[in-house]
């Protein structure tokens, strides 16, 4: 049995440039952890607004890149139909999924902890809009680098997505905390 | 040329056809496309889901927007475990600095443990005796070897940050912190495998397409155990 083939190195480096993702997200949280915990219910939040991204982004370049090796979308010449439409899609999806995140961290708080806390919901909203905008433009113009530099983005964009997205997310929340609190 | 001009114009009055079709409906009149202009099934499934009529936007929303909601509810779950050992939680540098790139390499088995599993399924390659499957033990000691190395790794890096940061880190700490990643890291791959085996079999034994299912299914497993098993570690370590 070949423990270390192909299959393994390529997905211990995908891993890799994953867990380097996730440290740097990781030191901003650790820096900035007496203003992102200082809200009741953020630690409800944060795995699903990190998983959002990958659920949300990932999606969106898979369904470009099939796009693009089926030939529907012109690499050159965009089809502005489904570019657009992925885009839209995807930024509504991601305000739905924000909003009910902060829902369910303010049902949780209220009915758990006893505690009535609107910015909640707001401070998931907010950020979501604003990562989702950035990581939205990032996903689509690598996904497009990628193919036309005739490789395959499959193999690459998700773990290049989960690391981008972690840093995006933080700082996203980071920033709408340090506004609104 | 007059065929070749006649039959786009037929390939385009049958593509026409197949746009409002519902999902359900969809596989006959693709299968005689398929079969007589020779376009692959899956560019046609393409062109009916973000085709010239499609809205495309819609089609994304409609068909993501309840897993999304569900996987979102189940991380939050999750969350709420850790919340409940919010002040111990906070109190331990490392894990904080560790808690995206353990949510990230746990995701990440889980998508591998699923794809790799449903391509198995579907090349028959799955016994009665899955078990006794060269190519699933193979997997699971190359999963297993991987979250060894990522869970030291990544575990190394976080203490020796805190380390070198003003409050420092006592060697009891630091082993605890060791510790819980590397469990934490096996307990949810074993899980992972679980579910993955155990509802891959159901979901093709159903006859429905183990791909669409078990990501979402691991992956919401995979971050809703991931908090209550840290959760639990924090406990009864610190």
């Amino acid at each position: 049995m070949d423990l270390f083939d192909k299959n393994f190195r390529e997905i211990f480096s995908a891993q890799l440039f994953a867990i380097i993702g996730g440290l740097i997200a990781g030191v901003v949280l650790a820096v900035y952890v007496d203003k992102i915990f200082l809200i009741p219910g953020m630690l409800i939040i944060i795995p699903g607004f990190m998983a959002m991204r990958g659920n949300i982004s990932g999606t969106f370049a898979s369904r470009i890149s099939s796009g693009l090796f089926l030939g529907v979308i012109n690499p050159y010449k965009l089809n502005k139909k489904i570019i657009n439409g992925n885009i839209k899609g995807s930024f509504a999806l991601a305000i739905i999924v924000s909003l009910a995140l902060g829902l369910i961290a303010f049902a949780f708080n209220y009915i758990i902890m006893g505690v009535v806390t609107l910015k909640i919901i707001l401070i998931p909203l907010l950020a979501g809009i604003l990562s989702n905008f950035i990581l939205n433009r990032v996903t689509l113009f690598s996904t497009i680098y990628l193919f036309k530099k005739g490789h395959d983005p499959n193999n690459i964009i998700g773990p290049f997505i989960a690391t981008i997205g972690d840093i995006t997310s933080i700082v996203s929340l980071l920033i709408v905390i340090l506004l609104i609190v | 040329m007059k065929y070749h001009i006649r039959s786009i114009k037929q390939l385009s009055k049958h593509l026409k056809k197949i746009l409002p079709l519902h999902r359900e409906k969809h596989h006959p009149e693709l299968h005689k496309i398929h079969k007589k202009y020779h376009i692959s099934k899956q560019t046609l499934f393409y062109i009916k889901e973000y085709g010239k009529n499609a809205n495309v936007s819609k089609t994304i929303i409609k068909e993501s927007i309840k897993i999304l909601l569900l996987a979102s509810f189940i991380s939050s779950l999750g969350g709420l475990a850790l919340e409940q050992v919010k002040t111990l939680f906070l109190s331990i540098l490392p894990l904080i600095i560790l808690l995206p790139s353990l949510n990230n390499m746990i995701g990440n088995y889980g998508t591998i443990i699923s794809s790799r599993f449903s391509t198995m399924l579907y090349e028959g390659e799955i016994k009665s005796k899955w078990w006794k499957n060269l190519d699933l033990r193979k997997l699971f000691v190359q999963i297993g070897v991987m979250t060894i190395i990522g869970a030291v790794l990544s575990s190394a890096v976080a203490i020796g940050i805190t380390y070198f940061s003003p409050g420092g880190i006592s060697f009891a700490t630091a082993l605890k912190v060791f510790l819980i990643v590397v469990i934490d890291m096996v307990v949810l791959t074993n899980i992972l495998f679980f579910v993955a085996i155990f509802a891959g079999i159901y979901i093709y034994k159903k006859k429905e397409d183990p791909n669409n299912f078990l990501i979402p299914i691991t992956t919401s497993v995979a971050d809703f155990a991931n908090m209550v098993v840290l959760a639990l570690l924090i406990i009864l370590l610190f």
